[in-house]
């Protein structure tokens, strides 16, 4: 569990260092970005990082949450399989609801002591392993954010399509074994996937 | 026949002239007062409340007689008065946010021409005092927003700032003996990034004022690339000078032009773009060209706004960089301007006496 790989976005370069350099002493492997294009780049050539360190203040707009959360929503939608650990200097409250709307497993406020972030990565890789088993065992965890006025069609649909996704990402994009996986005809792959607008370059 | 109506129109002639004569005198008693009341306004600094307080000793010269007033000022109710408020009058309301004012103006019987040049004299002051209310709120919104802005550039800064301390606290506190070249040597690397940061807020917080720092020789290829690599920008720099200036005061004013580029280029998705410097010396000064190669300037840019603090074409920026860049550089004599080059990019151009004062 300790070589794991940990991603750090964050755009100070003083804090990328130091942070680098504490999670390097308690034996973990460490990515850096400095953006959101960055950081997906890092995830697409990396698939085995385990966790996401994720600054919510980032260039072109450091004194705001906004670029912090288009980088989790990328994230998100690019199903990679990670923790997002947010760590900010932004206004706690509304970032914290931001963040954990969009997906993050944890939330830090900077200042963030050393041991409290490698106790939420510790956390995280707990949960990713737990979660990893449970997908042997045929489980697939998923998560989504619901409006309960809305009805119960659009959270089939937001779960529908997260499924879809998932699992037409873990095999490769294969529409054969995904409707093999899901129990369903290939026409329906199709038909999700122009449903939901899927598509292969994603 | 006609020599009998001469006198008839002498005598008309004669009463048109002194009616013209009256009126003309009239008018510039009325255009007096006017003036006396714009110039008692400048007086007050376009304070509503001090104005009402003072206008009274010219109105009262326009024939009014009296003048009462009720106040709802930011949520405190006031009234007051002056002269004598009985009989006809005039009554307005004024409105500005969290502002209200309720007047009474009390004539004396207005007669014809009379009349109307106390209206205009009336017309005068309520247009003024409705003008200094819109000031005062104006001026207290933007006041806000710029207070919030800046708020939130320091508390960024100063929180990643916390965070280092924080960190580099831990690694100290707890290093093996086995790790402390390692901590060491990072502190070392990384302590100047943080001393950068601490500077750039003090900057913000003293932007405009008067600054005694050390100067020193620098030379103003390696300050630019310095800078540019804190980005992970690429550079082209052609030339080098050096100048005797506050090298803390040229290293915030780079940071903060080249930021720009940098800021930019994540805004619209495009790769890091090259920064391109020229450094030219002249007789008395040095010229340092900026600029982002194969960049094109916005084709929306407000040009005659890119200096004005607390704007940003960007609804998320601060406004403060490029307007604290031109400061600073203004106040140990060097300056700031940009232009859009023959190749439509935006091109910043620093001139550096070769010795700078102090700021």
């Amino acid at each position: 569990m300790s070589a794991a790989h940990i991603l750090l976005v964050e755009d100070d370069l003083s804090i990328r260092a130091m942070l680098q350099t504490a999670l390097q002493l308690s034996g973990y492997q460490v990515s850096q970005a400095d953006s959101r294009a960055s950081a997906i780049a890092c995830l697409q050539e990396c698939p085995d990082i385990a966790v996401v360190i994720l600054d919510l203040g980032l260039p072109p707009h450091a004194h705001s949450i906004a670029e912090g959360i288009a980088t989790l929503q990328a994230i998100e939608l690019g199903m990679f399989p990670v923790k997002v650990i947010v760590l900010t200097g932004q206004e706690q409250n509304a970032a914290a609801l931001a963040a954990i709307r969009e997906g993050a497993f944890d939330f830090l406020a900077k200042p963030a002591s050393s041991s409290a972030i490698l106790q939420a990565i510790q956390r995280s890789l707990l949960f990713l392993q737990k979660e990893r088993e449970l997908h042997q065992d045929g489980v697939t965890r998923i998560a989504i954010n619901a409006h309960i006025g809305d009805g119960l069609k659009n959270v089939r649909d937001d779960a529908e399509e997260k499924l879809v996704r998932q699992v037409l990402r873990e095999t490769g994009f294969n529409v054969h074994q995904s409707a093999k996986r899901l129990g369903v005809k290939r026409e329906n792959i199709y038909y999700f996937l122009k449903k939901f607008g899927i598509q292969r370059d994603e | 026949m006609i020599e009998h109506i001469y006198p008839y129109l002498i005598l008309c002639g004669c009463t048109i002239g002194v009616v013209l004569w009256y009126l003309w005198r009239q008018a510039l008693a009325v255009n007096r007062l006017n003036l006396a009341l714009i110039a008692a306004n400048d007086e007050a600094e376009h304070d509503a409340l001090r104005f009402l307080g003072v206008s009274w000793s010219i109105l009262s010269q326009a024939q009014l007689r009296g003048m009462q007033w009720q106040l709802t000022w930011y949520g405190v109710p006031t009234s007051g008065q002056r002269g004598t408020c009985q009989g006809n009058y005039i009554a307005h309301q004024i409105q500005a946010p969290e502002m209200h004012v309720d007047i009474k103006l009390y004539t004396s019987k207005r007669r014809g021409e009379q009349g109307y040049f106390v209206e205009t004299v009336i017309a005068t002051f309520l247009l003024l005092l409705r003008t200094d209310m819109l000031i005062k709120s104006t001026t207290t919104t933007s006041t806000f927003m710029h207070m919030a802005k800046l708020n939130l550039f320091l508390q960024h800064d100063i929180k990643n700032i916390a965070q280092f301390i924080q960190l580099m606290t831990d690694q100290l506190e707890h290093m093996a003996d086995n790790q402390a070249k390692l901590v060491l040597d990072n502190l070392r690397s990384v302590a100047p990034l943080v001393r950068q940061r601490a500077d750039r807020i003090v900057q913000t917080l003293t932007v405009g004022q008067d600054q005694v720092q050390t100067i020193e020789t620098v030379s103003l290829r390696e300050q630019a690339q310095k800078i540019a690599q804190m980005f992970l920008l690429p550079t082209h720099i052609i030339g080098d000078a050096t100048v005797f200036m506050p090298v803390r005061n040229l290293d915030c004013a780079l940071e903060n032009i080249i930021k720009n580029y940098y800021d930019d280029s994540l805004r619209e998705s495009r790769s890091k773009p090259t920064i391109e410097v020229l450094i030219m010396q002249q007789v008395d000064a040095v010229e340092m060209r900026i600029f982002a190669r194969d960049v094109q300037a916005p084709r929306d840019l407000q040009f005659e706004r890119l200096f004005e603090p607390f704007w940003s074409s960007d609804p998320h920026g601060t406004g403060i960089g490029l307007y604290q860049a031109k400061q600073i550089l203004e106040s140990c004599g060097a300056s700031l301007q940009a232009h859009i080059n023959p190749a439509g990019s935006l091109e910043f151009l620093l001139r550096l006496p070769h010795k700078l004062h102090h700021g």
